[in-house]
């Protein structure tokens, strides 16, 4: 029934058919049986969901997103939980509070403040966090210098963030400075404030994934406190690539068919360049950036009329560094 | 704004379509409005400027999914809706990922419609394609649809009405030209019957 990607696998949103289409996965009749498919999949998980739910906006965006489907099953799965909880409480029913703070281990690109981003928002949909704002901090944002710094510099962020999500990156550099370093009363002050404001805020916890590991394991402390950990995997060659077309997209840019070719091909060697950032999608998006304003240098220097065509399309050169 | 999304094959006509529905409906200077928010609205064109831009002899003369908003005056009062043009539907998988990007975008715009308007080519052979099937086949239950039957001005235009009748049983078709305006009245009421008034 289902054909035309070669793995053989059928995609679950709609979202996906779309991109499959892009890529040329499938042909244009395929993508229209796939997408009347998703729609009449009875008991689908909300492949497109109805403009009366209130984190439509929010899981549209999420289903956007290039790849992730893990993080996406385990996204929509603690928001259903969220959701009922909510509703539980509601009709008077024992509910668990929502202790949902969370770890995310993945290398740097790979969706992770994206989103805590949307997490923020679906929860703010769902009526669990007033505000649903993100407050993005490191290290140096919680510890001090002195006694009594760090803890006063920590509540501070933790202000900030009431009502929101607070996300730490690179939240194992809290345990790097030893025995002698504030990190760990930042620690200890995140633990009480876990405590103090349970449902107040959302707590993330990220960064690479053996770092975190051994970051938890030597806070126990911490660790019974994050019940729930989301795995980002590197972006494969071919996800990288749609991230790039999705993001030229939304500029009315294209690649043209050359500079299509360089962008894949260079993304599947992971030599140069790619060897220290494969799979890192922020990395893509600044050689974009970086591609469109090198086009516009070949764009002013060219004498003559410019179509709307040459205005939106990248070329093999304008790539050059990507090579 | 509700969104009435022009869709259909390669060079059927859909572009002259939403250009000259849109003067039809007195729309004077057109302001194309692109597919992503994010982007500012280009200045208006006017009618002649539009044709000249949106409309070729040749295959995809635009890859980009925009749109037009008119006012359609009928009964009850008028009904301000987005005619959303998108490049042609290719069955196959198009070698030219530009192409294909932009199936994806017309695509996605037609699962958003208000109310489908899909253009047919009745003065070709075989005018209802692969692609059109399928397309009707997914979205006709479920939003208002109508198939507009262009090019009636063009020789052998009646017997590709008869044919696409027959193609395609239980679809709504309004027989129209998009060159000479013929048939666009009966477009207007059909579009204001599955739009709410303003």
């Amino acid at each position: 029934m289902a054909s035309g990607h070669p793995g053989g696998a059928t995609p679950d949103t709609s979202a996906e058919v779309l991109r499959w289409l892009a890529d040329g996965h499938v042909s244009t009749v395929e993508a229209v049986r796939q997408l009347r498919r998703l729609e009449r999949r009875p008991g689908a998980p909300a492949p497109a969901p109805g403009p009366d739910l209130p984190t439509a906006g929010a899981l549209a965006a999420l289903d956007a997103l290039v790849g992730l489907r893990e993080v996406k099953r385990q996204v929509r799965e603690i928001c259903a939980f969220v959701d009922i909880q909510q509703r539980r409480a509601a009709m008077q029913l024992a509910a668990e509070p929502h202790t949902l703070h969370m770890v995310f281990r993945g290398a740097p690109g790979t969706g992770k403040t994206t989103v805590a981003r949307l997490l923020g928002q679906l929860f703010r949909d769902l009526g669990a966090l007033p505000k649903g704002h993100l407050v993005e901090v490191e290290r140096a944002d919680l510890v001090g210098e002195y006694i009594g710094h760090t803890a006063q510099k920590t509540r501070e962020v933790v202000r900030r963030a009431l009502g929101g999500v607070l996300f730490i990156d690179e939240a194992y550099a809290l345990a790097r400075g030893g025995g002698k370093d504030f990190g760990k009363e930042a620690i200890d002050a995140l633990v009480k404030v876990m405590e103090d404001k349970k449902s107040e805020f959302l707590l993330i916890l990220a960064g690479y994934p053996r770092e975190m590991a051994a970051f938890m394991d030597a806070n126990p402390g911490l660790r019974s406190r994050f019940a729930i950990h989301v795995d980002f995997p590197e972006y494969r060659p071919d996800e990288l690539a749609a991230i790039a077309r999705l993001m030229l997209a939304e500029r009315q840019y294209r690649l043209a068919p050359d500079a299509d070719e360089v962008l894949a091909k260079a993304l599947d060697r992971r030599t140069g360049v790619w060897h220290e950032n494969a799979g890192n999608a922020r990395m893509v998006r600044n050689l974009m950036e970086r591609a469109i304003r090198r086009q516009a240098v070949r764009l002013v220097q060219h004498t003559g009329p410019l179509s709307r065509e040459d205005l939106m399309t990248l070329v093999a050169a304008d790539l050059d560094e990507v090579r | 704004m509700r969104a009435a999304v022009v869709v259909g094959g390669v060079n059927v006509g859909k572009s002259l379509l939403v250009v000259n529905f849109a003067a039809y409906c007195g729309q004077r200077g057109l302001r194309f409005q692109p597919l992503d928010r994010y982007a500012a609205s280009p200045r208006p064109w006017s009618l002649g400027e539009a044709r000249r831009q949106l409309v070729s002899a040749g295959p995809h003369a635009i890859l980009a999914v925009q749109g037009v908003a008119v006012t359609l005056v009928g009964k009850g009062g008028p009904r301000t809706v987005r005619l959303w043009d998108t490049p042609g539907l290719v069955a196959g998988v198009a070698g030219d990922p530009a192409v294909r990007h932009a199936m994806a975008d017309a695509l996605a715009k037609v699962a958003q419609a208000d109310l489908v308007l899909h253009v047919v080519d009745v003065a070709r052979p075989n005018c209802w394609g692969e692609a059109d099937h399928a397309v009707a086949e997914w979205r006709a239950a479920a939003t208002p649809y109508t198939v507009v039957a262009n090019q009636m001005d063009r020789p052998g235009a009646r017997e590709g009405l008869k044919h696409l009748r027959r193609q395609a049983p239980g679809l709504p078709v309004v027989p129209v030209s998009a060159l000479t305006q013929q048939g666009f009245a009966s477009l207007r009421r059909a579009m204001a019957a599955s739009l709410p008034v303003d």
